[in-house]
């Protein structure tokens, strides 16, 4: 049997942690098998191949501030966060919350024997350009993963606490692989087509 | 720093330790970039906030020259375009190939992720080229000499060429058969598009003022099956005098060194200035380039020491999950660097002053 969830998104003025974190609720989880609790609202990551959850409903929300460099938008995609831990049926109608403190935008730029050399942008600090690096273990990479993990491939990072049906808080480290589109023949069609456009309409180079 | 006399030569390197640009004033207020870094104090490109701080205007750069397309060299490129309106445009002539055009077009739609990738600033640049039409955009090429100025338009009164020294036909055929494998593979996911390395077709800057000789190599390599420089330095198209300045090639990394550059094309203990690569795991220049130069010129200098300012504070929870992981952050965001050569004018034409920021070291 197929388990459920939806999502609910928590507002910014009962966040307890800084402007930019988000957090999200999964409620309504009828399963006694649940490894993932959240949902992708805006499809950019997948459901982890393993789990065996679909999406029934997710909520749309509005981002309460729009600020020009911050994706907000993005705070929600944390949604795809993976729980490892079997919920105990007794807990399944209660709900986990997440609360993401910080949150990365990072790609591969170098991988070596049981690690993977990453450069960042600070989402939550609402930059777009990569400003940091880091040395990721591959062991921090759910399984799932890891035959993403090669040069240029592009993930999601995020830190924060994770509570418990229990009420038990704990945090949390996640590492997220978008699953962007595949170039496609007609990607590159289209491609060539705008590239001979641009030739016959553009002087060349002296 | 004021802007320079008239009459003097100043070459000055930018690099905040992930990134590269190169100013030369060759008189009278006229000057020439090469590639792009960005100031992340301003967010702005480097040269635009250097020529500010000085007192020189955007409106007096004459050529902007582009040697490459990976990320620590045009980062902010469309935009100082944009801001010196009066510069030509000097772009390797894969820019008219339909085959890189494809790739530039492939890898810079909605689906693509706009992080990190020089795809994007080649895209802006195609956006400029259409609409710029009064601006003039030239192919670099091996020996090829793209401007003679005359001497008399010059206080010091010697003329000026500015060439460049590659790429030629066999490299640039070759970047495009590797590009196509690289930059989009059909059927591959999508990330951040990635270029072919050795770096074997980078434009190399010949400046030739009078009796002075300036060598900007870029970030050409030798290493590889096409040995660029060795064509370089075989070449006898090229200007046959020896360069007193040199912008080290390739953060002054093995792969780019040939001893005959230095013996054939350089004159002893060139000024020489190098930046530094600081980003994953990888570290340029290594101790042992530092030791090489080290034995090749006296007058080596790098504009950057190449540590990292530290990385943005964060909540203790974040800092503690960090820790426990053994994933500490390290910022790519450096400090600007600097080394500024100027000579002394027509009383001293042969003759430089340094002048370095903080960060930068003689090596």
């Amino acid at each position: 049997m197929r388990n459920t969830l939806a999502t609910e998104y928590i507002p910014a003025n009962r966040r307890k942690h800084q402007d930019s974190s988000a957090a999200v609720t999964a409620s309504r989880v009828h399963s006694d098998d649940v490894e993932i609790a959240i949902a992708n609202t805006l499809g950019k990551y997948s459901i982890a191949s393993d789990s065996n959850v679909s999406v029934r409903s997710a909520q749309s929300y509005e981002p309460q501030s729009r600020k020009a460099s911050v994706d907000a938008r993005a705070n929600i995609n944390l949604l795809n966060l993976v729980s490892r831990k079997k919920l105990n049926p007794a807990y399944a109608a209660k709900p986990v919350a997440y609360v993401v403190l910080q949150e990365w935008e990072g790609v591969v730029d170098k991988v070596e024997d049981n690690h993977f050399w990453s450069l960042l942008a600070d989402i939550t600090a609402g930059k777009s350009r990569l400003s940091e690096q880091a040395r990721i273990e591959n062991s921090e990479v759910g399984k799932q993963y890891l035959d993403r993990v090669k040069p240029g491939a592009v993930f999601r990072w995020l830190i924060g606490y994770q509570t418990d049906p229990n009420g038990e808080r704990q945090r949390f480290s996640r590492i997220v692989f978008r699953d962007l589109p595949r170039f496609t023949k007609r990607d590159r069609e289209e491609a060539a087509s705008q590239a001979e456009e641009f030739l016959r309409t553009v002087s060349p180079l002296e | 720093m004021t802007a320079p006399r008239s009459d003097v030569i100043e070459v000055t390197v930018l690099g905040p330790g992930f990134g590269e640009c190169v100013l030369v004033h060759y008189g009278d207020g006229h000057w020439i970039v090469v590639d792009s870094c960005t100031d992340q104090r301003n967010n702005k490109p480097a040269a635009v906030s250097y020529l500010n701080e000085i007192g020189a205007s955007c409106d007096d750069v004459r050529w902007i020259v582009v040697s490459h397309w990976h990320q620590d060299h045009v980062s902010g490129i469309s935009e100082l375009i944009k801001s010196c309106k009066n510069a030509s445009v000097c772009l390797s002539p894969v820019f008219d190939s339909a085959q890189f055009l494809t790739e530039v077009f492939g890898n810079t739609t909605s689906k693509q992720p706009r992080i990190g990738s020089g795809f994007w600033e080649a895209r802006e640049l195609l956006n400029i080229r259409k609409v710029d039409k009064q601006r003039v955009f030239r192919a670099a090429g091996q020996d090829k000499r793209l401007q003679t100025f005359s001497r008399s338009i010059f206080s010091h009164q010697r003329d000026v060429e500015l060439w460049t020294l590659s790429p030629n036909d066999v490299q640039l055929h070759a970047f495009l058969s590797k590009i196509i494998n690289v930059a989009s593979p059909n059927g591959v996911d999508r990330g951040r598009a990635r270029v072919p390395s050795p770096n074997e077709s980078s434009v190399v800057v010949w400046l030739q003022i009078g009796e002075i000789a300036i060598l900007l190599a870029g970030d050409l390599e030798e290493a590889g099956t096409l040995k660029s420089w060795s064509s370089i330095v075989a070449s006898t198209g090229r200007p046959q005098t020896k360069a007193q300045i040199l912008k080290i090639p390739h953060h002054g990394s093995q792969n780019a060194h040939h001893p005959a550059v230095w013996s054939l094309m350089l004159e002893a203990d060139p000024h020489s200035v190098l930046t530094p690569y600081v980003l994953a795991s990888n570290f340029l220049p290594m101790d042992s380039d530092i030791q090489r130069l080290k034995s090749l010129t006296q007058n080596g200098y790098i504009t950057s020491t190449g540590f990292s300012t530290s990385p943005a504070s964060r909540l203790p929870a974040v800092d503690k999950t960090l820790r426990e992981m053994g994933s500490p952050l390290r910022s790519i965001v450096q400090h600007m660097g600097r080394v500024t050569f100027r000579n002394k004018g027509v009383r001293g034409f042969g003759e430089w002053d340094v002048l370095i920021s903080e960060q930068a070291r003689k090596l």
